[in-house]
């Protein structure tokens, strides 16, 4: 039985630990707000005319 | 023992060199071609012999936009598949044959353009006609590029028999699964070509079905800009963690990533025809939908690049929110070229959502701003991707290693390019929101107060082409270095490990069978209904016309 | 296959902000008229004449009835014909009141041409053998250049006309 909860031990120390990707997410939003932003100009464009 | 140390046998080198000669020729060609663009678009440029602006436009698409493209991307997979899957003698035989096969077709269509026989740029859309020969020479390209495929799939093919239920390596996998997209859809441009142009051309039949020929075009046109962008991919994925002194992010979410492109990518083409008469207005929205998930992929791409370097740079010790990015290795061209293409995505991928928006597309369709959008993509981030790579490969092939002065050199030409490309791009976006048109000669549109308004942007562009030309000539002083005059030694061929004690792939990534059947049950619905609607109500077909590009 | 929480954060928003993209392009296009030009209506390419809208007399604009009116265009290399005005000269320029819902109706007789009006939303492409139409309201009063945005040849750069839309 133990060695079951060895391997979910692991497991929850693997997940848990799961790498800090702090700056990613702010980068990637940095990008998906541009991405909108852009969007959101044409479109007025379109709107406009 | 040579192939052990640079990574490539002597006579793989000698094969891919020849794609990169290639590549470089066709760089100075087309490069030249667009420089005089930019000069006689500002309205004080003539040029000389009478040749004409529409001819050198085509000389540029032609040149830059498939002979380039094809021959680096198909000489790059050659040395990644020998790399990691390996290559038999008869194996490069083949490889030979399709370099030759595509070299020959390329002449034959430049010697046609050359001779003004073929101004009809490099969409050819009919019922403009060229020379028969343009048309065979770029069927001799196709021929010779699917030549290309099937060494590339035999060679997957022979590694996995020795290597029973194990993973294909990564660069491979992406490399069979970009070969695939461009087998599936250049069946349409083939097509098209052998049924529909070459007969045409050659009188034997009189008419050609328009509407038919443009979306058998454009089922082709937009996967091979992602059979353009994979390769950079590739780089990104699979080579660059290894140059900053890390591992990939994830082996299985790039897989994941390229079978989506696989998928996505070929049952779009109508986004390329939004604005076109006979086409049900309930397809092209379908198809704009299946157009906005292929960019689910790239969004994948997006987040694994930063992860990539956030995990390399923390577990290099470096913290804070944003001490992964500082510490980058920018003084490294070899990652300093490709990321700075990274940044070059962003807005040419927000460019790409804006063109494929359904009625949005009203706003840009074949203004200037077209044009700004694909030299972001490919002009940009894809082409300082393909430079970034041939600052290690062209070492590797020519067994030497490059220097301080080489990474200097290509600081400069990454810096020189950006520059040249904001002023150019930038103004291309800016005028065609004004409405100027793209694959257009200068004019002032018989004193039209709005196109005066555009005169000052092609000013911008000249700007930035001439910044450009500068470019491409340091780039090519680069690329003459590296072949000739750098110091003899061992290049390291780059390719990234998967962190161990990462999770196996799941198997279902490499069920072929699975993927290229979604792939082919997702063309049958965007594509079926419709093009046989085209078929039924078509008009009387179009004669040939040569007196409007000056032939005949 | 492990994700990472902040990725699946990161591709749900951007998925979510994709379909709302498609949501608004959708209800614009099937319930608001904006639907790209999609003409369906074909003619023989080298008889465009025997279609009651671009015999030589209904070329140009047409009056329908209270600020409302048609364009009949017929293009060809190297230019858009807009029929004659009354001592027999080509028309140039077209004059339209603000405010005006104008149908664009256009086909051409030869090569593939472009018909964009610069500055609005009316670009669409001219192609052999189909009619192209397009229904929009012209209300910001200016000047605005038709031009041809698709390569047709060595003329390209010189297809042009002008539209005047005047206030009242």
């Amino acid at each position: 039985m133990p060695s079951t909860n060895l391997k979910h031990q692991v497991e929850q120390e693997h997940s848990s630990s799961e790498p800090n990707l702090k700056g990613t997410l702010i980068s990637v939003s940095v990008v998906g707000g541009f991405l909108v932003l852009s969007w959101l100009a044409v479109f007025g464009l379109f709107l406009a005319r | 023992m040579i192939a052990e140390k640079t990574g490539l046998s002597k006579a793989d080198s000698r094969l891919v060199m020849s794609f990169m000669w290639v590549t470089f020729i066709s760089l100075l060609i087309g490069g030249l071609m667009g420089l005089l663009q930019t000069l006689v678009r500002t309205g004080n440029f003539n040029l000389p012999f009478g040749i004409g602006y529409y001819q050198i436009l085509t000389v540029h698409g032609v040149i830059l936009g498939l002979v380039l493209t094809t021959f680096f991307i198909i000489g790059f997979q050659f040395a990644l598949m020998a790399k990691t899957v390996g290559m038999t003698n008869k194996q490069r035989k083949w490889a030979w044959a399709s370099f030759w096969v595509m070299l020959i077709g390329t002449i034959a269509s430049a010697i046609m353009i050359l001779l003004g026989k073929a101004s009809v740029l490099y969409t050819f859309y009919a019922p403009l006609k060229a020379h028969p020969i343009f048309y065979f020479g770029l069927t001799f390209v196709v021929v010779g590029s699917w030549i290309a495929c099937f060494v590339n799939f035999h060679q997957l093919y022979q590694w996995k028999k020795k290597h029973q239920g194990e993973h294909s390596p990564l660069l491979a996998f992406m490399v069979v699964i970009n070969m695939l997209m461009w087998f599936i859809c250049t069946l349409g441009v083939a097509a098209t070509v052998l049924i529909q142009f070459i007969p045409w051309s050659l009188g034997l039949v009189g008419e050609i079905n328009i509407l038919v020929s443009r979306t058998l075009f454009w089922y082709f046109g937009h996967p091979l800009v992602y059979f353009w962008l994979l390769p950079a991919y590739m780089a990104w994925y699979a080579i660059l963690p290894k140059i900053i002194g890390g591992k990939i992010f994830s082996d299985s979410l790039a897989r994941l990533a390229f079978i989506l492109f696989l998928i996505f990518s070929i049952p779009v083409g109508f986004h390329h025809q939004l604005l076109e008469p006979g086409i049900d207005p309930m397809w092209k929205y379908i198809q704009v939908v299946l157009t906005f998930a292929v960019i689910i992929p790239s969004l994948l791409t997006a987040f694994s690049m930063f992860a990539t370097f956030e995990i390399t740079g923390r577990q290099k010790g470096y913290t804070g929110l944003f001490g992964w990015f500082r510490h980058l290795p920018w003084k490294d061209v070899r990652f300093f070229a490709p990321f700075m293409g990274m940044v070059a995505f962003i807005p040419a991928g927000a460019g790409g959502i804006i063109n494929a928006s359904n009625q949005m597309n009203q706003v840009v369709h074949n203004t200037i701003w077209v044009t700004g959008h694909f030299h972001l993509t490919l002009a940009t981030t894809v082409i300082l991707t393909f430079f970034g790579i041939t600052y290690w490969l062209v070492p590797v092939l020519t067994g030497r290693k490059i220097d301080k002065k080489i990474n200097t050199l290509g600081m400069t030409q990454t810096i020189v390019w950006l520059v040249g490309m904001f002023f150019m791009s930038g103004s291309m976006h800016l005028a065609g929101l004004l409405g100027a048109p793209r694959r257009s000669a200068f004019s002032d549109y018989q004193g039209s107060a709005q196109a005066a308004e555009w005169i000052g942007y092609q000013y911008g562009q000249a700007i930035g082409g001439s910044i450009l030309f500068i470019g491409i000539l340091i780039m090519l002083y680069n690329f003459f270095y590296m072949t000739f005059k750098a110091p003899k030694g061992v290049e390291e061929f780059p390719i990234a490990e998967a962190p161990d004690g990462s999770e196996p792939t799941p198997l279902v990534l490499e069920n072929w069978k699975l993927w290229i059947g979604i792939t082919v049950v997702l063309i049958a619905f965007a594509y079926t209904i419709p093009f046989v609607d085209i078929i039924q109500n078509s008009p009387p077909g179009s004669p040939p016309f040569e007196w409007p590009i000056g032939n005949g | 296959m492990h994700l990472h929480k902040y990725e699946k954060i990161w591709m749900a928003s951007g998925v979510g902000t994709l379909l709302v993209f498609l949501i608004v392009l959708g209800i614009g296009a099937f319930y608001q008229g904006t639907q790209p030009p999609s003409c369906m209506v074909t003619l023989d390419p080298q008889n465009v004449q025997a279609h009651e809208a671009f015999k030589e007399e209904n070329l140009g604009l047409q009056q329908l009835g209270e600020k409302e009116y048609t364009l009949n265009v017929l293009a060809s290399a190297f230019n858009y014909n807009l029929g004659k005005d009354e001592d027999g000269n080509n028309v140039k320029t077209i004059r339209i009141p603000a405010g005006s819902k104008v149908m664009f109706q256009a086909t051409t007789e030869d090569v593939i041409h472009g018909f964009q009006l610069a500055g609005t939303n009316v670009n669409m492409m001219l192609e052999p053998g189909y009619i192209s139409t397009l229904e929009t309201t012209l209300d910001n009063p200016g000047t605005y250049t038709l031009i041809c945005n698709e390569y047709c040849g060595t003329g390209h750069h010189l297809m042009t006309a002008t539209v005047e839309v005047y206030e009242e």
